[in-house]
């Protein structure tokens, strides 16, 4: 008797509060889904020995050696000059940081192109020529998320006229290894 | 209501305990048959929020689309933000709660996850969101619907393994 007693307690219990906390109580479910792209980002910084590139930080960078000669003169700063017997070279470190975000990669391949085709002058990067050809590879187990610092260098015959502007462009490809 | 709220607690841990027989079942379809036509929760896309999918309004999915540290977000209304070592994905969607025997005017919401995640952290109006029901709103008013902000931190030490985020938030609404 006394246990059909607290079943029956028991039972008038659940119904009396079902019914008050279906009443006082809602619940709503949000599924939240997405696909996390793992991806790797390049960018220029200007390296303390070379010059001060405009863009720095982006991935869109300016190095401006300013007005060059073979002999004397006042180079702008960070512009490193050699002659040579037909030729005179300016060059100038540049950073390259290359971040990656969820990709289990360990380095990366770092390739570079001229945007345009230059008969006259020579670009290397690295000390690896670069043409507007096929992209040349600078280095192929780039390390991550530190600065490397490659140094781009612009060879300029002795022929070349006074007042030649020279412009060009370096495209630059990380890929993760 | 404090009394009410613990003879639910029991019945409840009694339920779960006896399932099985057809007295327990009998239960059960009395609290489905008490839900109707009280308080209920319904979700909606913001204006400037990832649109909402599927299910009735208080059963909703919201797919954030493909995101990535460098490219961003390809979903319309879905921002990425980019801090060191990590990236936040976030939208906004919108909150109501209905109350059909007009008895309350304010709730209380509180927002849990419905599985464990040791991958991303999930925040609801900054609020970190747990397994555990967190306190969202004290004092939501009950009919007009509230912008919330979802935000999901994506840290960019994952890799391919963990790129597929699939969660749930749970929602539950208490009249004050």
């Amino acid at each position: 008797m006394k246990k059909l007693t607290l079943v029956t307690i028991f039972a008038a219990l659940m119904m009396i509060s079902s019914a008050a906390v279906a009443q006082t109580t809602a619940s709503g479910t949000l599924t939240v889904s997405a696909t996390v792209n793992g991806t790797i980002s390049l960018v220029f910084n200007s390296d303390p020995a070379g010059v001060a590139l405009t863009g720095s930080g982006s991935n869109a960078a300016t190095l401006a050696f300013g007005t060059v000669q073979a002999f004397g003169g006042v180079l702008t700063t960070g512009v490193t000059r050699t002659a040579g017997a037909s030729s005179f070279t300016v060059s100038s470190p540049v950073d390259i940081f290359v971040d990656k975000a969820n990709v289990a990669s360990s380095n990366y391949t770092l390739k570079a192109q001229l945007g345009s085709a230059d008969a006259v002058n020579t670009w290397t990067v690295g000390g690896v020529g670069v043409t507007n050809g096929p992209a040349a590879t600078i280095t192929a187990t780039g390390a991550y998320t530190t600065n490397v610092a490659e140094t781009i260098a612009l060879t300029i015959p002795f022929s070349t006229a006074s007042g030649t502007s020279i412009n060009n462009s370096i495209i630059f490809t990380a890929t993760a290894n | 209501m404090a009394f009410l709220l613990v003879g639910f607690s029991l019945s409840t841990g009694a339920w779960a305990q006896r399932k099985g027989t057809a007295k327990r079942t009998s239960t059960a379809v009395s609290m489905r048959s008490a839900t109707e036509g009280t308080i209920s929760v319904s979700f909606v896309s913001a204006p400037d929020g990832a649109a909402l999918s599927g299910g009735n309004s208080g059963q909703r999915s919201l797919n954030l689309g493909i995101v990535s540290n460098a490219s961003g977000a390809q979903t319309a209304n879905v921002q990425v933000h980019k801090f060191p070592g990590r990236f936040v994905v976030s939208t906004k969607f919108g909150l109501s709660i209905q109350d059909g025997s007009q008895h309350a005017t304010t709730a209380t919401v509180l927002a849990a996850l419905a599985a464990p995640d040791s991958a991303y952290t999930f925040r609801l109006d900054g609020i970190t969101l747990q397994t555990a029901p967190q306190l969202l709103q004290g004092q939501a008013r009950i009919g007009p619907t509230f912008m919330h902000r979802l935000e999901i931190d994506v840290p960019t030490s994952l890799t391919e393994k963990n790129s597929q985020l699939n969660n749930a938030i749970i929602f539950q609404i208490i009249p004050n």
